[in-house]
């Protein structure tokens, strides 16, 4: 087990460090630079700049330089914002969207996995048809339809819901929550229907039916935690896609979260910026991966912690 | 009082092609103490039958069309889903075919094997866990104390079929029915097993319906014996009375198919190719195959090694059937496997025609291809679904350029004649066949090429007797006419009797024995070979 997260973790080295060079050639290779703007600047403040942000070394040398302060836990200043650090944006940016994208997971899994599982223990009856077509509706709407639609109709129309802001009046969470998590909600419920109807017809349920187990307990005992692998398998990667596609509906609700910066540091060629921000999601995604494969080992014994 | 008694039961199943009667008014009774065999081909409705018993069909579309059963003077076909719970798992247990998908995959052991008390005596969890380990010590599983906290796939097939009837008999129940219990297992386990239910319906004074659809099972176990098909009760009787004198056709045709000494005495195979006459078609020489499991971070090192075939040497003349038999994990698939080279093997030779096929170029390889063919165990996996019968014998003959246009449906239709199979058939799906109809058609893709050798890897063990029988026929048959080669993987020793010149026996990744068919049937030399002969045919 402790061999198993050490084994992934140091994995992730050689992975983040690919990541580090992409993303640095990249922005690199993009035109323009962090103090192109319309206004000409003169050639030797241009100068002035390039050589204070270490810009007018050979690529490789930033790359280096760059590394070597991230070891000591610095993702350097922000280009754009003079005077502000990218680890003091992130570490302010972070927490909003981290809550959101929380939000939005709990109201994905309440929802999703017991539409899922009543439209599996229902196959093929109404209560089978009716969740699995809004959850195909939910997988079609795009966020930036769903959230001026939800706007429209609590907000504005109904008047129940704020529409902007993050914890400035009450209840204002509800609504970007909704829209973050609603298509996570409809993957999960139409994840988890095929998989227990799946498991529904296998052997061992007869088994648990011939041993007089009420069809609760089958449902719960039996069936559920087979059922559940794809699930996890899915949520891995989701919970790191909710917090790095939060943009939308932080730009939707005016949330200063951690997603805005991502993408203004990228029409800004924020180099410090993107790169921090790219590694930061990069990590989420390795840690949320490892945690989804610890939980898939224990969902299935068959499984062996490996590799 | 028999303590249940079956009356014209009928039960359907409503689908979109209209009503199917599965079971059709069936009507037998079981005493306590007493053993009833129910015999029958897959799809007769034997299992069906039972399932309509314990309200454990699917319904729909399943629907119990009439009847009753009267166990302990209550109808259980009037009962409640709620009411049949309270006697399923306490009053009938159940046993069902296959101990690995019977048994939930991510629960342990022990928990499976007491969840009926805790359900029914509502025994709190350390309680039933006592009675449990009590349990599997009682049906043979060795270190029970230890080994019941395992999961499912951490137990041999046999053991996990013993936690299986530890768990339908924990509740002790006095009806215990049992589908098809030894048929997931090999030879040498299905003895132990039957003598394991044996010994505790003895015991225990239970009342057993085993359903199997090999009479010889049935024969050995059961009291009386209920004999079906499509669907109805073709005849019953005490089950000395319906060996000796079979009354039904079916039932003649049953005996006829069942492996028993009275039987083996007779010569059943044909030397057509005796040896020496014939040229040397295949020689395989010291085939040693091993696995070799990786393991390790970053550097890939060996982790565990597996010999499944071991220094093993044989040959075959053309048109010779050899059969090779073994349990399953004997190596014998590997075998086959080898001599295709769809397995590459770490050293040895394979000559086939004077040619080593271990050293060929893959140019080489293709044009061997035609000449040596296979056909595996299960034709519905083993065909793809999404091809037409027409798709799947074409297209070895297009692969290697030997038909198009024209000639091409022609071949494919004489194809379908020399199997056996409807012409008319000839743009369905797999899926839309039986199952002897599917490995129909998995000889005729391997005769397409008309190979000189073919490699059946348990050809038969999907089917039902009488297929097999008939399946048998047309491989005796090709190789005869066509001077056909085959090499035989079996399990199971009387259809190798039936089919093989000579036979290897196969014992972890060894050759133990060899001779011709009569010699080893008639005077096995090698401790395997007897255990093997004498579990399969006592």
């Amino acid at each position: 087990m402790l061999i198993f997260l050490l084994k992934r973790l140091a994995q992730a080295i050689p992975l983040l460090l690919l990541v580090i060079i992409c993303t640095f050639l990249l922005v690199h290779a993009a035109p323009g630079g962090p103090f192109t703007s319309e206004r000409s600047v003169p050639p030797q403040v241009l100068a002035a700049l390039n050589a204070q942000y270490n810009l007018d070394l050979p690529i490789w040398q930033q790359i280096g330089l760059y590394i070597g302060h991230l070891l000591q836990w610095d993702f350097g200043p922000s280009f754009k914002f003079p005077g502000r650090s990218v680890t003091e944006m992130i570490s302010t940016g972070f927490p909003l969207s981290a809550e959101l994208s929380l939000y939005a997971l709990l109201f994905a899994v309440i929802l999703g996995l017991p539409a899922g599982i009543l439209a599996a223990y229902k196959a093929n009856t109404g209560l089978d048809y009716g969740p699995m077509t809004v959850a195909m509706l939910g997988i079609c709407l795009p966020s930036f339809v769903l959230g001026p639609l939800l706007t429209l109709s609590f907000g504005i129309g109904l008047g129940w819901l704020p529409v902007t802001g993050w914890g400035e009046s009450s209840g204002d969470k509800i609504l970007p929550a909704i829209t973050l998590g609603a298509s996570y909600a409809a993957y999960l419920a139409r994840i988890m229907r095929g998989s227990l109807i799946e498991v529904l017809g296998q052997d061992f349920i007869r088994t648990a039916r011939a041993k007089g187990v009420s069809e609760f307990a089958v449902l719960w005992r039996h069936a559920l935690r087979p059922a559940l692998p794809p699930v996890i398998s899915f949520l891995g990667p989701a919970v790191a896609g909710l917090l790095a596609g939060s943009f939308v509906v932080e730009t939707l609700f005016q949330i200063p979260g951690l997603g805005r910066f991502f993408i203004q540091a990228a029409f800004n060629r924020d180099y410090t910026m993107v790169l921090g921000t790219t590694i930061f999601y990069a990590a989420l995604i390795f840690g949320c991966n490892i945690l989804a494969d610890l939980i898939l080992v224990w969902l299935d014994p068959r499984q062996k912690l490996h590799d | 009082m028999p303590l249940l008694t079956v009356n014209n039961l009928t039960t359907a199943f409503h689908t979109r092609d209209g009503v199917v009667t599965a079971v059709n008014n069936l009507s037998f009774s079981v005493r306590a103490g007493e053993v009833l065999g129910i015999v029958g081909e897959s799809g007769s409705g034997k299992s069906v039958c039972c399932y309509s018993l314990l309200g454990l069909l699917p319904s729909p579309p399943a629907k119990i069309m009439g009847g009753t059963a009267l166990f302990n003077g209550q109808d259980l076909l009037a009962l409640s889903q709620a009411e049949l719970r309270q006697l399923r798992g306490s009053k009938i247990g159940m046993v069902f075919q296959d101990p690995m998908t019977s048994l939930n995959p991510s629960m342990r052991i022990i928990d499976q094997v007491a969840e009926p008390l805790r359900i029914h005596f509502k025994l709190d969890k350390n309680t039933a866990r006592e009675r449990a380990i009590l349990a599997l010590e009682e049906v043979g599983v060795v270190d029970a104390r230890q080994r019941a906290y395992a999961y499912p796939h951490e137990f041999s097939g046999g053991m996990r079929q013993r936690a299986m009837i530890a768990m339908a008999l924990i509740a002790e129940p006095v009806l215990l029915i049992a589908d098809e219990p030894t048929t997931a297992l090999d030879v040498t386990l299905q003895a132990q097993i039957l003598d394991l239910i044996s010994a505790l319906q003895k015991k225990r004074n239970l009342a057993v319906i085993l359903i199997s659809h090999d009479l010889a099972v049935v024969a050995k176990m059961a009291n009386a014996i209920v004999v079906m098909k499509d669907g109805e009760l073709v005849e019953t009787g005490p089950t000395a009375e319906i060996l000796a004198r079979p009354q039904n056709a079916y039932t003649q045709a049953l005996i006829a198919a069942m492996p028993r000494g009275a039987k083996l005495s007779a010569t059943p195979v044909n030397h057509s190719a005796a040896e020496g006459d014939s040229p040397l078609l295949l020689e395989v020489k010291n085939i040693y195959t091993r696995f070799i499991r990786y393991g390790g971070w970053l550097v890939r090192r060996k982790t565990s090694e597996l010999v499944a075939v071991n220094n093993l040497s044989f040959s075959v003349s053309a048109g010779e059937v050899v059969g090779i038999v073994g349990e399953s994990g004997s190596g014998k698939s590997t075998l086959g496997r080898s001599i295709l080279r769809l397995i590459q093997p770490d050293s040895g030779q394979v000559l086939f025609a004077g040619q080593d096929v271990l050293r060929m170029t893959p140019r080489e390889l293709k044009n061997l291809r035609p000449q040596i063919q296979m056909i595996f165990q299960d034709p519905y996996a083993s065909l793809d679904p999404r091809q037409t019968v027409f798709d799947i014998l074409a297209e070895p003959l297009l692969l290697h350029g030997l038909a198009e246009g024209e000639t091409l449906g022609q071949e494919v239709q004489t194809l379908m004649d020399e199997v056996g199979l409807a012409r008319s058939a000839v743009r369905k799906y797999p899926h839309e066949f039986s199952g002897g109809q599917r490995q129909r058609i998995a000889i005729g893709r391997a005769l397409a090429l008309k190979p000189k050798l073919i490699v059946a890897d348990e050809p038969v063990s999907a089917l039902d007797v009488t297929i097999q029988k008939q399946i048998l026929q047309l491989l005796q048959h090709l190789s005869e006419k066509y001077q056909l080669a085959i090499v035989f993987i079996s399990h199971d020793l009387s259809v190798v009797r039936k089919m093989c010149d000579r036979v290897i026996v196969m014992h972890k990744g060894e050759k133990v024995e060899e001779g011709s068919t009569e010699e080893i049937f008639a005077a096995p030399k090698h401790p395997y070979t007897i255990a093997l002969l004498s579990a399969a045919l006592q």
